[in-house]
């Protein structure tokens, strides 16, 4: 890692009470030479409480914005204080802090680097795999790329683009505005990494919500990001 | 073969301007969908015109202008309902925000 980089890891908690203090200890320990900020989403258990307790660094959102909004928080503070690097982290416990040294690395040479479970290993047969593949083959034949791991939450950014998804009203930290990014020259890496499964708690997806997400990606990268401004 | 071309030219119209909307940040991508979609119903009915006719008889309507009708306007309901629930949450959340933010400003009563 070259030094003078400053690096911010942006960990957004909704209703994280039972993961949020091993995710920030992950990050404390394993993750040295960063800074890191929780952005409490709204949650409606005793998050804020455990953030208090344990002298966190943190931002308490006073009303719940959905994941956009928690995690352009996040950017927004990086670009106000400076730093050079943003790392999207989640909260729930399923991203491991030792990879973030090598995705930091790895932004030397690219503008987002994405902590990918697939660059080598095959994806199962699940639902939302499947989906996962649909996004892939949608983003491959819009901008000749392929991304295995469209889906992965945890990602690094560069100083350019952490403002461009700080300002921008259409830049959520979703698979579609990767596309947009491919189409604007950016390059964008993968890197394995490893997740654990989820200790605490569900994951937000379930059938109809799998359904209604593959319906607003493809529109999206097919119908919308092709068309966007490309400044 | 008229109609067919004015609603073409339409749906056309309709998506050359949401795209725009959204190139110069008026609009974001979630609400745009229903109308890129609207768009492309509209296009779908003017290149195959028996699709509506084939709707049309199965569901017992008349004419088929009568049930293009009937179902735009019963779309046009459905639009205007999910909008008005949709302005009762922002008015709810926006009424939430002022509160918490008075709460938080409220000055400490003097000694």
């Amino acid at each position: 890692m070259k030094k003078n980089k400053k690096v911010l890891v942006i960990i957004p908690a909704y209703n994280e009470a039972d993961n949020i203090v091993k995710t920030v200890e992950d990050v404390i320990n394993n993750a040295t030479e960063t800074d890191y900020i929780v952005i409490n989403d709204g949650s409606k258990d005793n998050t804020l409480d455990i953030l208090k307790e344990n002298n966190y660094n943190y931002i308490d959102l006073i009303q719940n914005l959905g994941l956009f909004g928690a995690v352009q928080t996040g950017l927004k503070y990086a670009l106000i204080n400076d730093y050079d690097v943003a790392i999207q982290f989640d909260g729930d416990g399923q991203h491991q802090a030792k990879y973030i040294k090598e995705l930091v690395d790895s932004l030397d040479n690219n503008d987002i680097v994405i902590g990918s479970r697939f660059v080598e290993s095959k994806r199962p047969f699940t639902l939302r795999m499947i989906g996962s593949r649909l996004i892939t083959l949608a983003i491959a034949i819009v901008s000749k790329k392929v991304i295995y791991d469209p889906t992965s939450g945890m990602r690094a950014y560069n100083k350019e683009t952490i403002a461009d998804y700080a300002n921008d009203i259409n830049n959520p930290p979703e698979p579609d505005t990767l596309a947009y990014m491919l189409l604007k020259g950016k390059k964008i890496e993968e890197i394995k990494v490893e997740m654990n499964n989820r200790e605490f708690g569900e994951s937000s997806f379930n059938f109809s919500h799998t359904v209604k997400y593959m319906f607003r990606m493809f529109i999206s990268i097919f119908l919308i990001q092709p068309f966007r401004e490309r400044k | 073969m008229k109609l067919q071309i004015v609603f073409i030219i339409a749906s056309l119209f309709t998506f050359m301007y949401v795209i725009g909307r959204i190139k110069k940040h008026k609009l974001n991508i979630d609400d745009s969908l229903l109308w890129i979609v609207w768009s492309i119903v509209l296009l779908i009915l003017s290149l195959f015109p028996k699709l509506p006719k084939v709707l049309s008889n199965f569901f017992g309507f008349e004419s088929t202008s009568n049930f293009i009708l009937t179902s735009f306007v019963f779309c046009i309901y459905l639009m205007v309902f999910f909008q008005n629930i949709k302005i009762s949450e922002l008015k709810e959340k926006n009424k939430n925000l002022v509160q918490k933010l008075s709460i938080n400003n409220k000055e400490k009563p003097k000694e």
